[in-house]
C-alpha cells in the first residue's frame, strides 16, 4: 500500500492490525455467505435471462408460423408488437428489481445470447430447405426451433440461478 | 523462503479492508459483478453516510468503483470491485486463514 492510500484511513486505526486467530475465523466465517436475499436477488437474475431467451425462441417461431399459415402483414405486426412488449417488460422490470449483477453473469448473459443466434440461422436455414415445395412447418419442428433459440439463454439463465 | 514470508501474517493484512465495515462490503461485492447501493447498505446495516463514507475509502485506495446511473427518473448508485480490490480481498484472505492457522 503507498502513502496516498494510507492517507484516508481511519485516524485510530494501526498501521499493523492484530488480529487473534480467533477473529480470523470469524471473519472468513463471514466471507461466502449470501444472504437469503443476496441469494435471492442472484437468482432473479438468472431467472430474467431465462425469460428473454424463452420470449425470443416463442417470437421467432410464433413469427414463421403466423407468414406461412396466414400470410398476414397484421398478424406478424401483432405478434412483432406483442414480442417487443414481453422485451420491453422484462428489460424494465429486470433493470428495476434487480439489483445486483451476479460474477460474470453478463458474459455468461452474452455468451447464451451468442449460442442463441447460431440455432436460429441454422434452424431458418434448415426450415427452408426442407419446406422449399411450400409445405408448412409442422408444430412439432416449430416447437423444436423455438426450443433450440430458447436453450441457450435458457441455461445461462440456469447457471446464474445454480451459482446464486 | 523470501524476508516477506517470514514475517507474521498479520503484516499482509490490507489495512484499508481491515475496518469492519469496509471488509463486510468488499465481502458483499465480492461474489458480484456489480451491486447497488442500497442493496450494500442493506447487506452491510449501515446508514447511507456510514456506507457512502466508506465506499468513499475504499474508492480512493482504488478497491471499489462508483458508477451513477439513472433507472428512469430514479437516480441508482452501483458498486463494484476493481481488479485490485479483489486482488487485496484475496490477499486479505490469505493472510486471515494463515492467522486462524489454515482451518478456515
Amino acid at each position: 500500500m503507498n502513502a496516498s492510500q494510507h492517507s484516508h484511513l481511519d485516524n485510530n486505526q494501526q498501521p499493523t492490525p492484530e488480529v487473534s486467530p480467533e477473529q480470523a475465523r470469524e471473519a472468513l466465517a463471514r466471507v461466502g455467505q449470501s444472504s437469503p436475499t443476496g441469494r435471492s436477488e442472484s437468482r432473479r437474475y438468472g431467472w430474467y435471462l431465462a425469460g428473454f431467451g424463452v420470449v425470443i425462441g416463442l417470437f421467432v417461431a410464433g413469427s414463421r408460423a403466423v407468414t406461412e399459415r396466414a400470410d398476414s402483414s397484421a398478424l406478424t405486426g401483432l405478434l412483432a408488437a406483442v414480442y417487443f412488449l414481453a422485451l420491453w417488460g422484462l428489460i424494465h422490470q429486470q433493470q428495476r428489481k434487480a439489483r445486483t449483477v451476479p460474477r460474470h453473469a453478463k458474459v455468461i448473459g452474452y455468451v447464451g445470447l451468442g449460442l442463441s443466434l447460431v440455432p436460429l440461422m441454422v434452424g431458418l436455414g434448415w426450415l427452408n430447405w426442407m419446406h422449399r415445395d411450400g409445405s408448412l412447418t409442422s408444430w412439432p419442428q416449430l416447437g423444436l426451433f423455438a426450443l433450440a433459440i430458447s436453450a441457450p439463454l435458457l441455461v445461462a439463465g440456469l447457471i446464474i440461478r445454480a451459482r446464486a | 523462503m523470501t524476508a516477506t514470508s517470514d514475517r507474521h501474517a498479520r503484516h499482509r493484512l490490507d489495512e484499508v479492508i481491515h475496518a469492519p465495515v469496509r471488509f463486510s462490503i468488499v465481502a458483499t461485492l465480492a461474489p458480484l459483478d456489480e451491486a447497488e447501493f442500497s442493496f450494500v447498505r442493506d447487506e452491510v446495516e449501515v446508514s447511507d453516510s456510514v456506507l457512502s463514507k466508506q465506499v468513499t475509502s475504499l474508492e480512493q485506495a482504488g478497491y471499489v468503483k462508483v458508477r451513477k446511473g439513472y433507472v428512469g427518473k430514479r437516480p441508482r448508485t452501483w458498486l463494484s470491485l476493481t481488479s485490485q480490490g479483489r486482488a487485496a480481498f484475496k490477499a486479505h484472505l490469505a493472510a486471515l486463514r494463515e492467522i486462524a492457522g489454515g482451518s478456515a
